[in-house]
């Protein structure tokens, strides 16, 4: 009897009176709770500042919610302030991990706004770099990814291949990680001789170098044990939540925009959509391998065909004149002097224009009221979308899924909370 | 079968570990950094610099398009007019850089209608004291005279500047407008002939 007050003492202390009590022979009885445990957002693999509430039963996860927002910098109200042009820099540190897709997914919404067409060699140019920016994406993914699971050595190797590409990145626009490369109406430099001669290097080399991941990781028992039947996702819920890129090919629905939508060059090379079957980790894991190679081989073609001409359209309202031209022209000079100070005017009028990133379909949606700003810029970013799913493919995993969990979206904070 | 055979003898994790003990005969790829540095390609985008004309003059005539196209809005240029013996001469008379708000996108070298903003290969200029970052005049053209090789360079690289002085290239080459130019010329040449 003491003892039953002595507990309800305690108890009162901590102002947990209300907590029905049930008492067996003058103990308290056992309850049992859910386990609340907060992932993030400071945890070393959770891809950037993503903070997860997983309610746990023992080891399985019953209810995950992530929370958003810890990256935000406000893109988009940012982009409202800025023109056109200004706004590429920030479209770099979307998805910091692949800055050129993310350049040329805007640079296509604005460019659909005006109606201009692009000259050939610029496609080429554009697509090349877009491409060159999926492997290393990929690469990146892959080797976080086996490093998060628990695979070191894929991550050097896929660092040494990636590190190769960003040199090319410095040779072609003179950063490694936020290009800035592409402008409206074309990009900024030509490739070089030497690029291509890199370039060309790389390709010779790299099927092999895939074939190395491929030893580590294909077989490997640890790696298939963690990730086949891992993170599953039929091909009906991955539509209806919205997933695109890998993650909606991993459960085989053939959907990509560079095949359904063609644009830059994709509709001049050859190239397959790699599908998978189970819509599982392993899964997507095979399809980004088959990406990176079908990239290489898209490269490869584009380098083949690449076209002489320009590398920027020709219109004096919405590029800069020619350079020479700025020093002897008094017309050029104030082209020159208008597009610095306001930039160019797009057209009245609303657009959405979706671009196949490495992670998924990156789309900008632009409210243009007239003017050399947008009044309103939205951007779609596939990590923001996948991160919807997340409860749904979580459910019912042990916690130490959850890592390979949201490696399996390629998540980037940067993006997702913009 | 063969599949019980590779779970028992590993066969997978003995083929992965032969190639890597390959990579011991490779040659290595990782740099030291402070003691061994990457070499960098004339296009990178560095600290920036203000440039001198050859005769010592500066280039910069404080025209401020550098700070209108700036997207972080880190350039500020105030300029000043000189009138001396009926020579009108515009200047800045103070131009600041603030470095911690740069992104090193490089649209200010693009707009300056003299070159006289170039970008260097410097990008070890950390310190303890953020004031130090704020880039003024007098520090700009000290860097502009130390690295003026790799400003140049990066001129040139960007199709801003021709190698010599008297033949530059178009930024984005308009073989068009040049077509143009020529047809006006032939026109002007046939009406003077005419
Ligand atoms: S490099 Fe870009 S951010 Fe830096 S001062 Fe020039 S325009 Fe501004
Ligand atoms: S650096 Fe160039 S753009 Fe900037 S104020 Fe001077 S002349 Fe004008």
């Amino acid at each position: 009897m003491e003892e039953k007050q002595e507990t309800a003492d305690r108890l009162d202390h901590y102002g947990e009176d209300e907590l029905d009590i049930e008492y067996v022979d003058g103990k308290p009885k056992k309850r049992v709770e859910d386990l609340l445990l907060n992932m993030g957002p400071q945890h070393p693999s959770t891809h950037g500042v993503l903070r997860i509430v997983l309610e746990m039963e023992g080891e399985v996860i019953v209810k995950a919610t992530p929370y958003l927002g810890y990256l935000h910098r406000g893109v988009e109200k940012l982009a409202e302030n800025s023109t056109y042009t200004q706004i590429i820099p920030l479209t770099d540190r979307l998805d910091y991990t692949s800055s050129m897709t993310n350049n040329y997914a805007f640079v296509r919404a604005v460019e659909k706004l005006l109606q201009v067409e692009i000259p050939e060699r610029a496609e080429y140019i554009r697509t090349i770099v877009a491409e060159m920016q999926r492997l290393a994406g990929h690469l990146f993914w892959l080797g976080t990814q086996a490093l998060d699971i628990g695979a070191m050595t894929v991550f050097f190797y896929t660092f040494r291949e990636r590190e190769i590409l960003l040199d090319l990145f410095e040779l072609i626009c003179g950063a490694r990680l936020t290009m800035s490369y592409f402008r409206v109406g074309g990009v900024d430099r030509d490739l070089s001789q030497e690029v291509v001669d890199r370039l060309y290097q790389f390709l010779k080399t790299f099927p092999e170098k895939v074939d190395e991941y491929n030893t580590l990781l294909e077989t490997n028992r640890i790696w298939v044990g963690r990730t086949r039947d891992i993170a599953m996702i039929s091909a009906e819920d991955a539509v209806n939540f919205g997933l695109t890129g890998p993650a909606l090919r991993g459960s085989g629905v053939n959907y990509d925009v560079r095949k359904a939508e063609p644009y830059g060059a994709y509709d001049k090379v050859e190239w397959e959509v790699p599908l998978g079957k189970n819509g599982d980790t392993y899964d997507r894991y095979w399809i980004r391998v088959e990406e990176m190679r079908q990239s290489a081989k898209i490269i490869k073609q584009c380098l083949d065909q690449l076209p002489e001409g320009l590398i920027a359209v020709d219109l004096p309202n919405l590029t800069y004149p020619p350079r020479d031209k700025v020093e002897t022209d008094m017309e050029s000079l104030i082209h020159h002097f208008m597009i610095a100070t306001e930039g160019f005017d797009v057209p009245e009028g609303e657009v959405y224009c979706g671009t196949e990133g490495p992670k998924g379909e990156l789309g900008f949606y632009i409210v243009s009221q007239g003017g050399n700003k947008p009044y309103r810029l939205r951007i779609r970013p596939p990590s923001f979308i996948h991160m919807g799913a997340f409860e749904h493919m979580a459910l019912g995993y042990m916690i130490a899924d959850i890592v390979t969990i949201f490696g399996t979206y390629d998540i980037v904070m940067g993006e997702c909370d913009r | 079968m063969n599949k019980l055979f590779h779970s028992a003898f590993f066969t997978e994790i003995l083929k992965a570990l032969r190639m890597v003990f390959g990579h011991y005969f490779v040659k290595e790829v990782t740099l030291q950094y402070p003691h061994e540095k990457n070499t960098l390609p004339d296009t990178h985008r560095g600290a920036l610099c203000l440039l001198r004309y050859e005769s010592g003059e500066e280039r910069c005539v404080g025209c401020d398009l550098c700070n209108a196209a700036c997207p972080s809005y880190c350039i500020t240029v105030v300029s000043a007019v000189e009138e001396n013996d009926h020579v009108v001469r515009r200047f800045a008379t103070s131009f600041d850089i603030d470095m911690t708000k740069c992104v090193f996108c490089g649209f200010c070298v693009e707009a300056c209608p003299v070159n006289a903003l170039g970008m260097t290969k410097m990008y070890e200029y950390s310190t303890s004291n953020k004031r130090d970052l704020v880039f003024d005049k007098a520090k700009l053209y000290e860097i502009g005279e130390k690295w003026h090789g790799q400003a140049k360079g990066y001129l040139i690289a960007h199709n801003q500047e021709g190698e010599d002085e008297t033949v530059s290239e178009y930024r984005y080459r308009f073989p068009s407008s040049r077509k143009q130019e020529e047809e006006q010329k032939e026109e002007v040449e046939a009406q003077v002939d005419g």
